[in-house]
């Protein structure tokens, strides 16, 4: 019986038509799911990164509004501290972190200050500096 | 003589399973093709949206951050009218106008703002972008230097189809929410 289905070789074609057919179709698929995937992250990507700049910008206001404003000061963290007290976490789950930059520190006032905005894994930040 | 029974070729069932298969396999190529093309598209105008809304939000907050005579803290609305550096009493506002909303700027000359009657309209959004939603909230802080105010300017967007009206929503939720406070720069000079 095993013997007449080796000598039998007339299905081979079918068999390795289905068996490399269906390796292309998969092939095809998986890499048609990858592109769609990366498509779509971008995608999400182009709106979280508009919302973590304007969070960002809104970091850089306070700050602003805080020091030329209401002489605003600043906590053992380095952070612009009114502007922490201020609620930064936004109802579009966008938020900002704004705080003096170290390096650049003249008379334990900083010069110089970063905000980072930030929407899930989207963060982009705004430095700025204030020349006297 | 040519005697083609003799000759060997395919079966039937091998010939239905190769063109089965070969037409399902350009089916599904193509179909993702298409998608992804579409998914492209849908980007570019998500991007092409988010663009021209950026750049509407860079002007209002541009223009209040140099402006005066804010509305008092508590305002909430869809509106705000302010006294540019100019000195023109200045409105931007959310327009609906045969089902479509978008960012509208005025001017009036008055000296007046609030009782000013406001000319020149004219919308800053492009047509392939659908303004859900904008709220301006004007927070006030009295200090010994003065009273400051802070504006949140709230928009929300979505990107429409200028021929057919359909709406893509960018975002889960029903549009993408830009948020951003703008401070009034009036105190700078003290």
């Amino acid at each position: 019986m095993i013997k007449y289905f080796i000598k039998n070789k007339e299905g081979q074609v079918m068999f390795l038509t289905v068996v490399v057919l269906g390796a292309i179709i998969s092939s095809v698929t998986v890499i048609a799911g990858v592109l769609m995937s990366f498509q779509l992250r971008r995608s999400a990507d182009v709106a979280a990164s508009a919302r973590a700049i304007f969070a960002s910008d809104a970091g850089v206001e306070c700050m602003l509004y805080e020091i030329f404003g209401t002489n605003g000061d600043l906590d053992t963290a380095g952070k612009v501290s009114n502007c922490e007290d201020q609620s930064n976490d936004f109802s579009n789950k966008a938020s900002y972190d704004i705080r003096g930059v170290e390096s650049d520190i003249v008379e334990g006032v900083p010069r110089a200050y970063k905000s980072i905005g930030r929407v899930s894994n989207s963060v982009r930040s705004i430095d700025i500096r204030l020349d006297q | 003589m040519i005697n083609l029974r003799d000759k060997k070729g395919f079966t039937v069932v091998e010939m239905l399973v190769a063109v089965g298969l070969f037409t399902t396999i350009i089916t599904i190529a193509i179909g993702a093709y298409i998608r992804v093309l579409k998914t492209q598209s849908f980007m570019t105008s998500i991007m092409s949206a988010n663009d021209n809304v950026s750049l509407v939000l860079e002007q209002i907050a541009r223009e209040i951050r140099t402006g005066d005579n804010m509305p008092s803290g508590g305002y909430s609305q869809n509106s705000i009218k302010f006294k540019n550096d100019e000195g023109d009493c200045v409105a931007y506002a959310l327009e609906i106008d045969n089902e479509k909303k978008y960012i509208t700027r005025a001017t009036s000359l008055d000296d007046n703002c609030s009782l000013a009657v406001y000319s020149d309209s004219e919308a800053l959004t492009s047509d392939n972008v659908l303004i859900e939603d904008l709220n301006f909230t004007v927070v006030q802080t009295v200090t010994e230097n003065g009273s400051f105010e802070r504006v949140q300017i709230e928009v929300t967007v979505n990107v429409v189809d200028p021929v057919t009206g359909e709406v893509f929503f960018t975002s889960q939720g029903g549009g993408n929410q830009l948020k951003t406070f703008v401070a009034t720069r009036k105190y700078f000079g003290r």
